[in-house]
């Protein structure tokens, strides 16, 4: 044997494979190949695949309204279905447990979007995040469509659940509020309501340090132009345009970037539309109020 | 913005190498369960970084380095509770029969290649079970294609001598099969 040759001249690499635990290569079955491909198709579907295999949590906020109930950030894992069920918690005690994970799905716990208690949960969850007065419709409406995505895309294997993760709920919860402020500032100037218009600009001000801003768009950027979605942007950088005009008074600015549904999927599609049962679009306001 | 993941891109890249990874990941876990998972935790990532995965051959390689990884850091981890990996472990319980092999040859071998030095081992593993050519190993573990070779060389020789001291005749088959050639 030639001890330091490339080339297997012992033939060690053929006595190797004598044991390899395969016996030499999976076989082509049925069953194998089929089940690949129901895990591949999984993984590349929106529905995604595992807990962990969420769509990115950021879908929930940059899909347009009329595509929101069916591509939410949520995941769907397989379980065991449960049929005549009374009460189905929300709350499922999963959680990311790698950084990719939480990026993928974001932070938080994994919530059933099928839970009984959905709905007070995720109020509990948002308490946090101020809406403006008169805006609470706005709330309402956003975790409707939530409710509203909480069955399975066709094919998804028996059992499914379709989740989404507190943080990815907490950031539409907050992109919704800073649309509503920015409205409600809109409204408030027009009407000549200073003390409205001043109470909006502040919230605006702080709302990149909402927590719910903070954990999922620590660093928050954009650059022009401001106008569609296509600009360069962070998750919440599109917030800082808005509250620069804002707090310049700029009310064209804000205008023309409501027209042009600037933002990460602009504010048009985290506001109720204007037949929905939520009520109107933007509260209307009286002056003074 | 990030483009979306290219669908077509992926599938084909998952179509022709999801068999290699899956056994890749199933002689090194031993475990079915565990590969079915690291598996779909693998293409999960490959869907994630489709942008990051290099086209063709390399791209192949990429895929065996992130399944390595995972093999590294599987100790401990949470399994997965899918339903399509449940699946997927038990297809392969059916699909890949107990290899039986003689006694004294397999404990032969089994403490040879537990004797080598860990990286050694794993090379020779990749270029024996795998097929892969130094150059190849050294894309997937980060290493130089002469630090493989050399590497490789070793292990063969102790293994060699390792079957000598045992005094076990240990034939190759009758058609060896020896390492592939860099491309």
């Amino acid at each position: 044997m030639s001890r330091g040759d490339t080339t297997d001249v012992g033939g060690i690499d053929a006595i190797v494979r004598g044991i390899d635990p395969l016996g030499g290569g999976l076989p082509e079955t049925h069953g194998l190949e089929r089940t690949l491909d129901e895990i591949g198709a999984a993984i590349v579907s929106d529905g995604a695949f595992g807990t962990r295999a969420a769509p990115r949590w950021r879908r929930w906020l940059a899909v347009p309204r009329r595509l929101a109930a069916v591509a939410a950030a949520v995941l769907a894992v397989g379980g065991v279905a449960t049929a005549a069920v009374v009460f189905v918690n929300a709350h499922t005690g999963i959680y990311p447990t790698k950084p990719w994970e939480r990026e993928a799905g974001g932070p938080g716990e994994s919530l059933n979007l099928a839970g009984t208690n959905f709905r007070q949960v995720a109020l509990t969850v948002a308490s946090d995040i101020p809406f403006p007065p008169g805006y609470a419709a706005w709330r309402t409406w956003l975790i409707t469509l939530a409710a509203n995505s909480s069955s399975c895309p066709k094919g998804s294997p028996a059992g499914c659940k379709m989740l989404i993760s507190t943080g990815a709920l907490r950031g539409s919860f907050a992109q919704s509020a800073f649309c509503a402020w920015v409205y409600d500032w809109r409204q408030a100037t027009q009407a000549g309501d200073a003390a409205a218009a001043q109470r909006a600009a502040q919230a605006i001000r702080e709302a990149p340090l909402w927590k719910a801003v903070v954990t999922l768009d620590p660093h928050p950027h954009a650059a022009p132009p401001y106008t569609g979605r296509h600009g360069p942007m962070s998750d919440f950088g599109w917030l800082l345009p808005y509250r620069h005009a804002v707090l310049a008074h700029d009310v064209s600015a804000v205008d023309g970037m409501l027209a042009a549904n600037y933002g990460l999927s602009g504010c048009a599609s985290v506001r109720p539309p204007a037949a929905s049962k939520s009520g109107t679009v933007v509260p209307s306001r009286s002056h003074g109020s | 913005m990030r483009a979306p993941p290219d669908g077509d891109r992926f599938e084909e890249l998952y179509r022709t190498t999801r068999k290699d990874i899956l056994a890749y990941l199933a002689r090194r876990t031993g475990d079915r369960e565990q590969a079915a998972d690291l598996l779909s935790e693998t293409y999960l990532i490959a869907w994630c970084r489709l942008p990051d995965v290099p086209i063709g051959h390399e791209g192949r390689l990429w895929l065996f380095g992130v399944a390595r990884n995972l093999l590294l850091r599987h100790a401990g981890r949470q399994r997965s509770h899918d339903v399509l990996v449940q699946r997927l472990a038990d297809e392969l319980h059916h699909a890949v029969p107990t290899v039986a092999l003689e006694h004294d040859r397999a404990q032969a071998l089994s403490e040879g290649l537990a004797s080598l030095p860990k990286r050694e081992r794993e090379i020779l593993l990749l270029t024996a079970w795998e097929g892969f050519a130094p150059r190849e190993i050294a894309a997937i573990i980060g290493s130089s294609p002469n630090i493989v070779r050399v590497r490789l060389a070793r292990a063969r020789s102790k293994l060699r001598a390792r079957l000598d001291d045992a005094s076990l005749t240990v034939e190759p088959p009758p058609q060896p099969v020896t390492a592939p050639a860099d491309p």
